[in-house]
C-alpha cells in the first residue's frame, strides 16, 4: 500500500520557491532516505508534509487522502509525526511532560502505557523523567523528541537529521532504533547528512539537488552510484 | 508594626500578582507586551461596580460578572489588535494593543466620565486582631481570592492538557503546532484566561481603595510590567511570587521610609533588574529571546 505519495509539489517562503516539481512516493513498512547538500530543499519538504509550509502546487496524499493544505496540527492526529531538525524537544518542559505533549492529539487510556514504552525503549529518559528536558544530553534529547513523536501513534515517521550532531554512540543507536521501528510496522522518511549509513538501512532512496529529485534508487543502488559516491560518500571513484 | 506591614504588603501585591499573571502569560505565547492589560482591569472595576449597583449582586456576582465582561474582551482583543496585524512584523501588535488602549480608556471616560467612583461596600467591615496584627475582612477576602485563584491557575497550567499546550506554545509556536496544538486557539485561550484575572483584579482593586476611575488602568499596567519583569517574562508563578515581592517592598518602603518614596522604589527595581538581571529573578528570557 502506498503510504505517501507527492506530486508535482512546489513549495518555499514566501515568493522564494525552494521545492519544484517533486514527485516521491513511500510503501508502507519503507525506510525512506532522502539525501542532498545543504539548501537543497530537504527540510522545506518535511515541513511541507507535515503542514508547516503550504505548497503552492501540487498533491501530497496521505494513505489515499489529499492533506496538501491541511494545517500542521491537523496533520499530527492524521498519523504523521514530524521531528523536525535540532531536535525541537521543550526544553522548559520535564521529560515527562514532554511525552505527554506528544499525546496530545489522542484521547484514549493507553496513553499512559505507550509512554513506560517509550521510558523502557529509552532508559536514559526513564532516570531523568521529572528533570527538565534542558538538562539532557544531545543524544538524549533526540531520543526524547523520536520518543515523544511515537506517543502520537504515528504511521508515518518525518526524521531531519536525527543523527546530527551526535556522539558516535547515540548515532549507532539512532540508526539501531529506526530498523526497529521499521519492524514494528512504522514507515519512515529519513533526511540524512549522515548519507551512508542512511542509505545502508533505506529500502528506497532519493537525491535531491536544487530543490528537485535528481536520483532515486534502492538504498543499495544508490551506495553503487559514482555521483553518489563522488558527492555524498566522500569517496574518489574507485 | 513589621508583621502588620507584611500583611498589608501582601495584600498589596496579591492584586499586582492578579494583573501581571496576564501579562506574563500572554508574552508568554505571543512574545507581545500586552499594552491594554491594565485598561482590562479597569473595565473589570467598572463592571464588578455596576453589577453591584444596578443588578444588585453581591460581591460574588461581581467577581464573577467582571471576569467573563473581562474575558470576552480578551476575545475581542484578539480579534481586532492581534490576527488582523503581521505576524513577521513584532512590533505591530504591540502598536495595535496600545491602540486599543487609548481606545478603551476614551471609552470608559466618554461612558463614565474622568471621576472617581466610589465602590459600594459590599462586604461586611470587621476588624480581626491577631496579637499586634489587624485584619479587616475586606483584606482577608481579597487575600482569600486572589490566594485561590492563584492555586488554580497553577494547577491548570501545570497539570491540565490545556495548560501543557500553553506552555509548549509559550517556548515555540512551530513544536506546539507539530504536536497538534492548534496555536491560534491556544491564544485565544491565554487572552481569556489573563484578562477573566485582570477583570477579577480590578474589581478587588475596588474594594480594596473604595473607589475607581477609568485612569486606574495606567497604574495597574506599570505595576504589573514591573513584576512580570521580576518575576521573568512568561514565567507565571514567578509573576505570583514577584507580585507579592514588589506589593512588600512598596509597603515596607512606605512605612519606614515615606509614601512619596513608594513608587520611587518600585521604579528603581525595574530599572535595577533590567540592567542587571533582565532575565528575571526567576528568570527564563529576556524581550528578545525566543
Amino acid at each position: 500500500m502506498t503510504m505517501l505519495a507527492i506530486h508535482n509539489l512546489r513549495a518555499g517562503y514566501g515568493k522564494i520557491e525552494v521545492l519544484h516539481d517533486v514527485e516521491m512516493k513511500i510503501e508502507q513498512g519503507q525506510i525512506v532516505t532522502l539525501i542532498g547538500a545543504n539548501g537543497a530543499g530537504k527540510t522545506t519538504l518535511l515541513k511541507t508534509v507535515s503542514g508547516l509550509i503550504r505548497p503552492t502546487a501540487g498533491a501530497i496524499e496521505f494513505e489515499g487522502s489529499g492533506i496538501a493544505r491541511r494545517p500542521a496540527h491537523k496533520i499530527v492526529g492524521l498519523g504523521i509525526s514530524h521531528v523536525p531538525e535540532g531536535r525541537a524537544i521543550l526544553k522548559r518542559m520535564t521529560v515527562l511532560d514532554n511525552l505527554r505533549m506528544g499525546a496530545y492529539v489522542r484521547g484514549d487510556s493507553e496513553v499512559e502505557r505507550d509512554i513506560g514504552q517509550v521510558l523502557e525503549r529509552f532508559p536514559a529518559l526513564a532516570e531523568r523523567r521529572d528533570q527538565m528536558a534542558a538538562t539532557l544530553s544531545g543524544g538524549e534529547q533526540q531520543m526524547l523528541a523520536i520518543g515523544r513523536a511515537l506517543v502520537a501513534r504515528p504511521r508515518l515517521l518525518l526524521l531531519d537529521e536525527p543523527s546530527l550532531g551526535l556522539a558516535p554512540k547515540f548515532v549507532t543507536r539512532i540508526f539501531l532504533t529506526l530498523r526497529e521501528l521499521q519492524q514494528e510496522g512504522k514507515t519512515i522518511l529519513l533526511v540524512e547528512q549522515n548519507a551512508r549509513q542512511a542509505l545502508q538501512v533505506a529500502d528506497h532512496a532519493y537525491v535531491m539537488e536544487r530543490g528537485r529529485i535528481v536520483l532515486r534508487g534502492s538504498g543499495q543502488e544508490l551506495l553503487k552510484m559514482p555521483e553518489v559516491q563522488r558527492t555524498y560518500l566522500g569517496q574518489s571513484a574507485a | 508594626m513589621i508583621y502588620q506591614q507584611l500583611i498589608n504588603g501582601l495584600m498589596l501585591g496579591a492584586s499586582y500578582s492578579l494583573v501581571a499573571i496576564g501579562y506574563t502569560l500572554i508574552f508568554g505565547v505571543l512574545n507581545l507586551l500586552y499594552f491594554a492589560h491594565g485598561e482590562v482591569f479597569m473595565v473589570g472595576a467598572f463592571v464588578g461596580l455596576y453589577l453591584v449597583i444596578y443588578a444588585g449582586v453581591d460581591i460574588y456576582g461581581a467577581l464573577l460578572g467582571a471576569m467573563i465582561a473581562c474575558g470576552a474582551l480578551g476575545i475581542v482583543a484578539v480579534f481586532v489588535a492581534v490576527r488582523p496585524v503581521s505576524k513577521d512584523r513584532p512590533l505591530a501588535p504591540l502598536i495595535s494593543t496600545i491602540g486599543l488602549t487609548i481606545v478603551l480608556q476614551n471609552l470608559a471616560v466618554y461612558l463614565i466620565g474622568g471621576r472617581q467612583l466610589a465602590f459600594p461596600e459590599t462586604i461586611k467591615q470587621q476588624l480581626y486582631h491577631f496579637g499586634p496584627v489587624t485584619i479587616s475582612s475586606v483584606q482577608i477576602f481579597i487575600l482569600a481570592v486572589a490566594v485561590t485563584l492563584m492555586v488554580l491557575l497553577w494547577l491548570f497550567i501545570e497539570r491540565s492538557k490545556t495548560g501543557r499546550a500553553i506552555r509548549a506554545t509559550a517556548e515555540n509556536h512551530e513544536t506546539a503546532a507539530l504536536l497538534g496544538v492548534d496555536v491560534n486557539r491556544v491564544v485565544l485561550i491565554t487572552f481569556v484566561i489573563g484578562s477573566g484575572i485582570a477583570g477579577i483584579a480590578g474589581v478587588l482593586d475596588g474594594l480594596k481603595n473604595s473607589s475607581i476611575s477609568p485612569f486606574m488602568g495606567l497604574g495597574a499596567a506599570v505595576k504589573g510590567l514591573i513584576v512580570m519583569l521580576l518575576g521573568g517574562l512568561g514565567n507565571v508563578p514567578g509573576a505570583m511570587v514577584a507580585g507579592l515581592m514588589l506589593g512588600m517592598i512598596e509597603i515596607l518602603s512606605a512605612a519606614y521610609i515615606g509614601t512619596t518614596e513608594r513608587d520611587f522604589f518600585s521604579f528603581l527595581i525595574l530599572i535595577l533588574i533590567l540592567l542587571y538581571k533582565p532575565t528575571g529573578l526567576f528568570g527564563t528570557r529576556t524581550i528578545d529571546q525566543r
